[in-house]
């Protein structure tokens, strides 16, 4: 973690109806990967909702670099420098990858459509540019050589990676991944992980990723949050945090520790011997 | 983040598929429209008499309607059904300004501009309800501009709309009466190019996927930083707009204006066309408009047989060809057979 963190919360509340989904979250995340855990319904796709602006707190506040985001829009978060992924990939089946990545960069555009329209040159230019700007971001997630097919022939895996790399081209300050590697296959996970490491290591960019996947994200970040029930449980480095009690009662189940060890060592022990594990 | 990997040689653009008899699309944009405006002259089964002049003006400015109608519903995927009332707007408003004295071309301009700005005052509304809902509202509204030409003369005297809305059309364009020149005809033609290629230039750049993005993740639009309102609202004024200018067409073609015309069963045509031609597909309100005006003409004859004919090959298209007659060409080059037929040489007369 860097000093100065890039996302801070503050306090926040959400709450749908009766339901309190969030219960006063404070969080500070900083350049690099932080990784955001919890059972299913603990509210961590609520607080990308939050950050993001689909979702209004009942209370709270949201600063990106010391500003306060929370009144303001969908889009002037996205232009503030907060990109996002989503749980099923949301891309537009009919559209190639390209097209797809370059909806990440439309607040980049300088020139209206009426320039585009008239087909005049600089409109033109800026055009190729994202496009080469979208191409070097595919290229990092292994789909240059697929960028003019249709999204939908593609399977979920590279769907999931488009959506990255399309959060990414558009140079956020923050992204937040949410199950980046839900239903991707080893090699898929590879390449997405590659890619974020070398953006992460060529910025100070700051990732916030929800996994399941506990070995991914404690062998990713260095710093995780665990949620539970719309509270803050544990944060802490990857060992602090598999080792808290709290986080085994509510998350992991006893004796994820162990296995956690074990694979890590190339042992695999029987399924059901080491408790429930995430899912 | 800068660029570590140099991609030097790969094509930043999606390769373009080849147009016509393998012609470049340009060049085959330009042979079609060649071929149309020579089409009226050809002294071949009656093409160059006012009967076929007269079907092959419906379909021109049923095209050009429906490639308004196309980018609303078809690439925004906004169900604004006010499209016949705009039409309707278009229509009387271009007569009445003829009338006053405004040049008709300049009339047409001035109403399209009208129907835009009422089309997105409609659409701030419009813009917060979906689907169904969004349906109902606007074509609610597009009924009540009808009703307004209708009943509008009885409360204000200065709308001279006629008696119930009906009232006839100084000629402005000849429709080539008496082997005289077909100026609608050509006029229509033009209108048509230039619609074509606003749609075309709008559609594949990025207007085209952010609308499409609109259409299809309009709940994510917001996280991708899209202000979807905002394109929303250029949908319907764009939509509206052409529909003015069909509607100015169509009320020299016709010469006889009623609301009758302009009814809920214009609206209902205009999506057969969409749907049967493709929606969403820039060569859609063409080829829907050829079949829908083709049928309706040549089956006059069959009041209810000819709707029956609509009707069946409304539901083959929408259960076979959800992309209507515009995705033809592909499903069939997509197919089995695809590589047989492709070997052929006529089959490249399809590849539009």
């Amino acid at each position: 973690m860097s000093a100065a963190p890039a996302l801070e919360l503050r306090d926040l509340h959400v709450a749908f109806g009766g339901n309190r989904v969030l219960e006063g979250v404070d969080l500070s995340f900083g350049s690099g990967f932080n990784g955001l855990i919890g059972p299913n319904g603990a509210g961590k796709t609520t607080i990308f909702n939050v950050i993001s602006g689909y979702v209004a707190p009942s209370q709270g506040e949201v600063f990106l670099a010391g500003e306060n985001l929370v009144n303001r829009s969908q889009s002037a978060r996205v232009a503030a420098g907060i990109g996002r992924t989503f749980q099923a990939p949301r891309l537009v089946l009919d559209a190639s990858v390209m097209e797809n990545t370059l909806l990440g960069l439309q607040q980049h555009y300088r020139w209206g459509h009426l320039a585009e329209l008239l087909r005049l040159p600089w409109a033109r230019t800026e055009e190729r540019q994202a496009r080469q700007k979208c191409m070097d971001m595919l290229e990092r997630f292994g789909l240059a050589d697929a960028a003019h097919t249709e999204s939908d022939s593609l399977p979920l895996g590279s769907q999931k990676l488009v959506e990255v790399a399309r959060a990414l081209v558009a140079e956020p300050q923050v992204v937040l991944l949410d199950e980046p590697a839900a239903g991707l296959g080893a090699d898929d996970v590879t390449v997405l992980l590659r890619g974020l490491r070398g953006i992460a290591a060529e910025s100070d960019l700051c990732i916030v990723i929800i996994e399941h996947d506990l070995q991914l994200v404690t062998s990713l970040c260095p710093y995780i949050t665990v949620l539970d029930f719309g509270r803050i449980i544990s944060e802490g480095g990857p060992d602090e945090v598999t080792h808290d009690p709290a986080v085994i009662e509510a998350y992991l189940g006893h004796g994820f520790a162990a296995r956690l060890e074990a694979e890590s060592l190339g042992v695999t022990m029987a399924e059901g011997d080491a408790g429930t594990g995430a899912d | 983040m800068s660029d570590a990997t140099a991609t030097p040689s790969r094509s930043l653009y999606k390769p373009r598929a080849k147009g016509i008899l393998g012609y470049s699309e340009p060049a085959s944009v330009a042979l079609l429209f060649g071929v149309a405006a020579l089409l009226p002259h050809l002294p071949y089964g009656g093409l160059n008499g006012p009967y076929w002049h007269g079907v092959l003006t419906g379909i021109l400015i049923h095209t050009i309607s429906a490639m308004g109608f196309n980018l609303l519903v078809g690439w925004a995927g906004q169900l604004g059904l006010a499209h016949a009332g705009f039409f309707a707007l278009g229509a009387y408003g271009t007569t009445l300004l003829y009338e006053d004295g405004v040049p008709y071309l300049a009339a047409m301009v001035i109403l399209g501009a009208i129907c835009a700005v009422v089309g997105i005052v409609i659409a701030f509304p419009a813009a917060r309800l979906k689907g169904f809902f969004l349906a109902i509202a606007t074509l609610a509204f597009g009924e009540l501009l009808v009703k307004l030409i209708e009943l509008g003369p009885e409360m204000w005297d200065w709308l001279d709309t006629g008696a119930s809305g009906g009232r006839s059309v100084k000629k402005v364009f000849s429709i080539g009466e008496s082997n005289g020149p077909l100026t609608l005809y050509f006029t229509a033609l033009i209108i048509l190019l230039i619609t074509y290629l606003v749609m075309l230039v709008l559609t594949r750049g990025r207007m085209g996927r952010t609308l499409k993005a609109i259409k299809d993740i309009d709940i994510a639009t917001g996280p991708i930083g899209i202000p979807s309102t905002r394109y929303k609202l250029v949908a319907f004024g764009i939509s509206g707009f052409v529909a003015a200018i069909a509607g100015g067409l169509y009320a020299q073609d016709i010469r006889f204006l009623s609301p009758a015309s302009f009814k809920d069963n214009m609206l209902v045509f205009m999506l057969v066309i969409l749907v049967l031609g493709g929606v969403g597909r820039i060569w859609g309100p063409l080829l829907g408009a050829m079949f829908y005006i083709l049928i309706r003409e040549q089956l006059a004859s069959f009041q209810i047989l000819r709707l029956i004919i609509i009707g069946i090959a409304l539901m083959i298209a929408i259960l076979a060809l959800p992309y209507g007659f515009a995705s033809l060409p592909k499903r069939i080059q997509d197919s089995r057979f695809g590589n047989q037929l492709r070997k052929m040489p006529l089959a490249r007369l399809f590849t539009l």
